[in-house]
């Protein structure tokens, strides 16, 4: 089905197989297998509702606190199942970070909301954790815009700092896989262009899983897609392939925007 | 365990407080009826009863926030809506058998205090309830996906995040039991409090019950009766005030 040279151009980082995912009886995610490369920015598209929010939080185990989410099938994480008996799921979260659709900065300075996290992972040292701060701040593209309030509280930012603030966030605890759920869908056009950079920035180092909305955004910044439709994947591939030459017929409804 | 060693600090503050209430209600009462010639016994009552029904209830409500922060709304909380609408009279003859009879407190503040805590856990553990998951949709999740245990996102997130929320269910709380008659009747009894009084064992009418009484008697119009009425009055609406809902309507934006 997935492209096998491309397969072998990448690592898979996360490979789920057979993922059916249900809220009480009924299923949001229906029967899927698919990849997530390392290193490489994978975007998550298809119509509201589709299942993608669900399909990326089944990654870092935000689903376990979903009652009534159940789910079967195998999601490994660098071969190991991220489902496994022996698996901690905070632990996992450590590894997977997460940014939510609206930005969720705690009720902290802006240090201490970059600074929380490793802080509570057991970093005591206080110039380390300086250190971390900028660090983090630098990879998110805000260090210069706060570094001379980092005290001040992190609700005073723009909805776009805000945002940044959040990757920085996640970045400071050092994941591998960050996963993004519509980072961009409530900031205006130079927010939005700065996220994308950013997300080009860190592909280097960390595996990134984007849901948008936004065709050209997909089209802009991710090495792969995935198209999901009513709880199945309906298409997956190298994006350029994916938006010049859709194979399926719902895929190309989908992208020139012929669907309901 | 450290939860275990948390819980008996807690507990010994608990104890603590509660004998400082102990002692310090005398010493408040003594200043009320200066403050309020006639009534100040009664004002003093309420105060109690109110502050120290509010003190039982904040832990097992704060429980229970904790415990369903991250659970969608479900049967938990229509059991709270449909039990916080159980009548006051009702939760009064309870209270009368449990705490005044079977637990031999007699007609007291503490009875009082009690029956006002059992009328109130239903209504104040759905508002903290409330209060913490208007957060837990942002900060206290996102917390969560950093890998940080949920107790300790509770405690460091989700409860700052919604102190404010939580002082207003308090205050909320608070305005409901200063108002209240027909729980106290039961428990405080309706005799008014003397310039000698027995502390939180003695029993006392509040300035409620004792309007509800003097109203009863056909002295709804005396000179007590408008003094009852006057600090209930202020009291109770600044409480309401002080208490109103702030926090704008939960909307989700976007898809
Ligand atoms: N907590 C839940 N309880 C019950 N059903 C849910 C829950 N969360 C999601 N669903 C259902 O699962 C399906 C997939 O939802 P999901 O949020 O994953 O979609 P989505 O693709 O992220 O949509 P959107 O683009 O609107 O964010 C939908 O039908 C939704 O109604
Ligand atoms: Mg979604």
């Amino acid at each position: 089905m997935v492209a096998d040279q491309d397969r072998q151009e990448l690592t898979e980082r996360f490979h789920i197989e057979r993922l059916w995912v249900y809220y009480g009886n009924t299923p949001a995610l229906r029967d899927i297998t698919v990849g997530i490369p390392a290193d490489a920015i994978t975007a998550l598209i298809g119509p509201s509702g589709c299942g993608k929010s669900t399909f990326i939080k089944v990654l870092n185990r935000m689903n376990d606190l979903v009652p009534g989410a159940r789910i079967t099938g195998t999601v490994r994480l660098d071969g190991e199942d991220v489902y496994g008996p022996g698996v901690d799921p905070v632990a996992l979260r450590r590894r997977v970070g997460m940014v939510f659709q609206r930005p969720n900065p705690f009720p902290m300075s802006i240090y201490q909301n970059v600074a929380y996290g490793p802080r509570v992972h057991g970093q005591r040292d206080e110039r380390k954790l300086r250190q971390i701060v900028e660090r983090s701040l630098r990879q998110a593209a805000l260090w210069d815009e706060v570094k001379d309030k980092l005290h001040r509280p992190a609700m005073d930012l723009s909805g776009g700092q805000q945002q940044r603030l959040c990757i920085a966030r996640a970045l400071a605890v050092e994941p591998e896989v960050l996963l993004m759920d519509e980072p961009a869908s409530a900031l205006d056009p130079v927010s939005t262009a700065k996220i994308e950079e950013l997300c080009q920035s860190l592909k280097a180092d960390y595996t990134i899983v984007i849901v948008t909305h936004n065709m050209q955004q997909a089209a802009r910044i991710s090495d792969r897609t995935i198209f999901f439709l009513a709880g199945e994947v309906i298409e997956t591939g190298p994006t350029s392939s994916f938006f010049s030459t859709p194979k399926d017929r719902r895929t190309e409804d989908y992208i020139t925007g012929r669907f309901g | 365990m450290i939860l275990s060693r948390r819980a008996c600090a807690l507990c010994a503050l608990g104890a603590a407080a509660l004998g400082a209430a102990v002692a310090g209600v005398n010493v408040v009462r003594g200043a009320l009826f200066a403050l309020a010639p006639g009534v100040g016994g009664m004002l003093a009552a309420s105060l109690a009863v109110v502050i120290l029904s509010l003190a039982a209830v904040a832990p097992p409500a704060l429980g229970v926030a904790r415990e369903r922060a991250w659970s969608e709304p479900g049967p938990v909380e229509a059991w709270l809506l449909l039990v916080s609408a159980t009548p006051a009279l009702i939760v009064g003859m309870t209270a009368l058998v449990w705490f005044v009879e079977r637990a031999g407190l007699g007609f007291s503040l503490v009875s009082g205090a009690l029956g006002l805590a059992l009328m109130n856990l239903p209504f104040a553990a759905l508002g903290a309830l409330q209060a913490v998951r208007q957060d837990e949709r942002s900060a206290g999740t996102g917390a969560l996906a950093l890998g940080v245990p949920e107790a300790r996102v509770f405690r460091d997130i989700v409860l700052p995040a919604s102190a404010g929320a939580l002082a207003r269910v308090a205050l909320r709380a608070a305005a409901r039991a200063f108002g209240e008659t027909a729980v106290l009747m039961f428990t405080a009894g309706v005799e008014p409090a003397s310039a000698s009084p027995r502390g939180l064992m003695g029993g006392s009418a509040t300035l409620a019950v004792r309007l509800w009484y003097l109203t009863s008697q056909g002295q709804g119009t005396g000179a007590q009766a408008r003094a009852c009425a006057l600090w209930l009055t202020v009291i109770g609406v600044a409480l309401a005030l002080a208490g109103r809902p702030r926090e704008a309507p939960v909307t989700e934006r976007g898809r």
